[in-house]
């Protein structure tokens, strides 16, 4: 009897141990990818992981969808922490350079740097060479109208070339004769305001290269503070947020709150996909200001990081390789509604209303695209300081501490020094 | 597989394994004493154990895994979080960061004066502000929480219809988790939110009211009969007038001054405070007993009959249009610090009227049958024997409030986010932010505003010992 027992938890032993055994072995190649949840490519990118792991059976992929704050704030830290995915979608493109894996030796390089040369500097923060991402998505920053709400009110929108304080008075207008809660919203974010500071002659560079705030910054500034003081732009999104927390306008500007969103490109799926037809938009041409009508361009990119596991590495690049070749690049910039960073494709035009766009997306992905070319001219240093490493650092410093000032905490004169004082301390020194 | 899914694995091995190869090596077991085999399996650390420290080291054993998480968890990591206040850098990895002294100290301390954070470096802006909003959150917090958890235990306690089911509904909130009650209160304060869409409609079906004909007159009626009767109410006792109903006149008094504006005829404001005056001051000559006490009230209602006729009730219920208040957001109106003190009142003042209720009922009734029977008044009562009986649990409850109000993050952070801008912006936040959510993470600042902290909550911890030791001494 005694012997039955033993041979009872023998086989038991054995069998936990094969199983175990399985397991790990199946877990070898699972990668996973983080992206953000806010402008609603998840689907997207879900249908193509399902369709290389069809092609690619011993590679896992496992979908991790968060909030924008989380890419933003939280992944650096569990990067360093050594935690992080393998893959994301990330912004900061310069900033996390000393995480990425470099896909040079995974992809064929020639073709990358004919497709994607020109965007290729902007994640090598200073490096002089190396491939570090796939840039799932040209950005450029710009408004969004409703047209409706306007018409309702019986304002006329205001030409290509008119100022933002010709905007300002149109939109409080238009406020005030439809009782919408307020007349233009702004993400709570440094990147957005970059561009139509640089309208007001931001340079944001010195001549030594070095980031400052200077009489244009706090032109624009200023005038965003006013907005707020009057209730043209509402408290609850830049006064709102305590720090550097971004926030987005997108609720206000789907239930009618406002009529004058100023975003971005990146939005336009989301926009069409949450206002359907209760009310007519369009993106119209950017508010200049007496330097030029400033955008900043910028994007998102899919990149790998280094885990150790050079197998994973190796499988997180195949897999962004996947993705960037051109019929999967054309899919995805198709479907997701992105200006394309590849040259060929750039060049030969997307087909938008194929891909279901209204001709309200796929005339404003038309007006982003000639924002981004007439600012190249008018306000280079946006794409200067768009392949910045130190980017974000202004970017946050600007909204903390304007923040500060639309709710009486600093007077304007503080919060720029303030700001300057973080550019020294985080970027300049 | 990740490390925790091994050591696991390792441990259920060795536990199930190893753990039925010693007891099959030491004892036989029949197949029918398969049950006794389990239960042998289950309890064979604690066997196995004593079989190696014998039966006096056991307990030690078993001490030794909980203090060597605790050790592992609580001490090492304040250890670290010392030493890493002393250092600079970005790395997260200790060996990779340069020691620099009390640099993140001298940061935070540098201040042209402390009291006016903006006059601060960054660093002490940040950390300034938080720690004096935190404490101003605490000034106000802790007398608000003992009050009303006061208030309500004493209730609670009395022997009222439906007791045990108003028990539970007040201490129901301390059960949720803080996600939730953030929630709940966003969908409440919302700028499209509950509170003003009752404000909203309400005010809208007034107006609508206010405009139908004959509106002013049904109100000047109306109003006139309550005030009627509560004045009669408030003269019905023989001898001296009832405070209650006088101040409930008190109260129709003041709204009659807000609405009629007497002030205006003068060109000056704030009828609603002279109102409130004159209610007040009825209320302290009833409250007195003084002999002059029916004259006032009589003189008073005078006074609102001719308030009453001179009042427009349509132009005063004609609200307009209803701009939303964003309560939690709209800066330097105040609304957001009042409703964090709000919120965090609702979700835990059922912990502190549980203590305090547990308190009230060890006080022995006999004590209040006397003084029923000395004919004493409640008011008295309270003060002279509940007060008195009830203020050790009330020390406990005043200390405990003090230090969970200072440890104060989760409910601000999720429902205010510390805004708008930094008017809910507490303590514990700003180390979180520096230290992990900033561009640039800044672990030595970080580390070092807990340090900060630690010594300021050491301080409130003292004082609680203190408190506690006096009062058992006495």
């Amino acid at each position: 009897m005694n012997f039955q027992l033993r041979g009872v938890v023998g086989t038991a032993l054995f069998g936990t141990a094969s199983v175990l055994a399985t397991t790990t072995a199946a877990l070898a190649a699972d990668l996973s990818l983080m992206i953000s949840d806010v402008d609603a490519k998840g689907p997207v990118v879900t249908e193509l992981v399902g369709r290389y792991q069809a092609e690619n059976p011993g590679v896992t992929i496992t979908l991790n969808q968060v909030g924008y704050n989380v890419i933003r704030e939280q992944l650096p830290t569990q990067l360093e922490a050594g935690t992080g995915p393998d893959m994301a979608f990330v912004t900061n493109l310069g900033g996390l350079n000393p995480y990425y894996v470099d896909l040079t030796p995974y992809v064929d390089a020639s073709a990358w740097e004919a497709a994607y040369g020109a965007i290729l500097p902007w994640y090598r923060a200073g490096k002089p060479d190396g491939i570090y991402g796939y840039h799932t998505e040209m950005t450029v920053t710009g408004p969004y109208v409703n047209l409706t709400m306007f018409e309702e009110a019986g304002v006329d929108i205001p030409e290509p070339g008119s100022t933002w304080d010709d905007w300002a008075e149109a939109t409080q207008a238009v406020m005030d004769a439809t009782g919408s809660y307020a007349g233009m919203v702004m993400d709570r974010s440094g990147h957005r305001m970059a561009g139509p500071a640089m309208s007001y002659g931001a340079a944001y560079f010195d001549g030594d290269g070095k980031l400052i705030v200077d009489e244009g910054f706090r032109t624009f500034s200023q005038k965003m503070l006013d907005w707020h003081e009057s209730g043209l732009m509402p408290a609850d999104i830049w006064p709102a947020v305590s720090g550097s927390k971004y926030a987005n306008g997108n609720e206000m500007f789907f239930n009618e709150d406002v009529p004058f969103y100023m975003s971005g490109s990146w939005n336009t799926r989301n926009v069409q996909e949450n206002v359907s037809d209760k009310f007519d938009w369009a993106v119209v041409p950017v508010p200049c200001g007496p330097a030029g009508c400033g955008i900043m361009p910028g994007g998102a990119g899919l990149v790998a990081f280094k885990s150790g596991d050079a197998a994973k590495e190796e499988a997180a690049a195949r897999f962004i390789d996947w993705m960037a070749t051109e019929s999967q690049a054309r899919e995805w910039y198709s479907r997701t509604y992105a200006i394309p960073a590849h040259a060929k494709l750039q060049a030969e035009g997307l087909d938008y209303a194929g891909a279901g766009a209204s001709e309200a997306v796929a005339d404003g992905l038309n007006a982003f695209t000639a924002m981004a070319a007439a600012a190249a001219a008018q306000t280079p240093q946006a794409y200067r300081l768009q392949g910045s490493k130190f980017g974000f650092v202004i970017y946050n410093a600007t909204t903390e501490f304007l923040g500060a000032a639309m709710n009486g905490e600093l007077s304007l004169d503080e919060a720029l020094t303030k700001i300057q004082e973080k550019l020294d301390a985080d970027a300049n020194n | 597989m990740s490390l925790a899914a091994i050591l696991m694995t390792v441990l259920g091995v060795l536990w199930i394994g190893g753990g039925s190869v010693w007891l099959l090596t030491r004892r036989r077991y029949k197949l029918v004493q398969v049950p006794s085999f389990l239960m042998d399996l289950v309890g064979f650390p604690v066997e196995y154990a004593q079989s190696i420290w014998g039966r006096g080291g056991v307990p030690y054993a078993l001490l030794l895994p909980n203090m060597l998480i605790f050790g592992l968890f609580t001490f090492v990591p304040m250890i670290l979080n010392f030493y890493v206040s002393f250092t600079g850098g970005t790395s997260i990895l200790l060996f990779n960061r340069p020691w620099v002294g009390f640099q993140q100290y001298a940061d935070i301390f540098s201040c042209e004066t402390i009291f006016e954070p903006r006059t601060c470096s960054n660093a002490g802006f940040s950390f300034w502000k938080g720690m004096f909003n935190t404490l101003w959150f605490v000034a106000i917090q802790v007398p608000v929480l003992c009050i009303v958890a006061l208030v309500t235990a004493l209730v609670v306690n009395k022997n009222i219809r439906g007791r045990g089911f108003w028990r539970a509904m007040f201490f129901y909130p301390v059960m949720l988790s803080p996600v939730v009650i953030a929630n709940i209160w966003n969908w409440v304060l919302h700028r499209k939110g509950v509170l003003n869409e009752m404000i909203g409609g309400t005010r809208d079906q007034l107006s609508a009211m206010a405009r139908m004909t004959g509106f002013d007159i049904v109100m000047t009626v109306l109003l006139a009969v309550v005030l009627m009767v509560v004045s009669e109410r408030a003269l019905r006792s023989s001898d001296t007038p009832s405070l209650a109903w006088t101040a409930i006149f008190g109260a129709l008094l003041a709204l009659l001054f807000g609405w009629a504006n007497p002030l205006s005829l003068i060109g000056l404001g704030g009828s609603i405070w002279l109102g409130g005056a004159l209610a007040l001051g009825l209320v302290l000559i009833v409250s007195s007993e003084s002999r002059h006490a029916r004259i006032a009230i009589i003189v008073a209602g005078i006074l609102s009959a001719v308030l009453l006729i001179s009042i427009q009730f349509d132009s005063v219920f004609d609200f307009g249009r209803y701009r939303p208040i964003n309560w939690l957001v709209q800066p330097n109106t105040g609304w957001p610090f009042f409703w964090l003190v709000f919120v965090f009142t609702w979700s835990h003042m059922g912990f502190y009227m549980l203590i305090l209720l547990a308190g009230l009922q060890a006080i022995p009734s006999d004590l209040y049958e006397a003084a029923r029977m000395d004919a004493t008044r409640p008011a008295r009562a309270f003060w002279r024997i509940t007060l008195p009986l009830i203020m050790p649990t009330l020390t406990v409850v005043l200390v405990l409030a003090l230090i969970r109000s200072f440890q104060i993050f989760d409910e601000v952070y999720l429902l205010t986010g510390g805004g708008p801008g930094r008017e809910t912006f507490m303590i514990v936040q700003n180390i979180y932010e520096v230290a992990f959510t900033n561009q640039s993470k800044d672990y030595g600042e970080g580390a070092a505003g807990s340090v900060l902290m630690a010594v300021v909550i050491a301080i409130f911890t003292f004082f609680q010992l203190w408190i506690t030791r006096r009062q058992s001494e006495l």
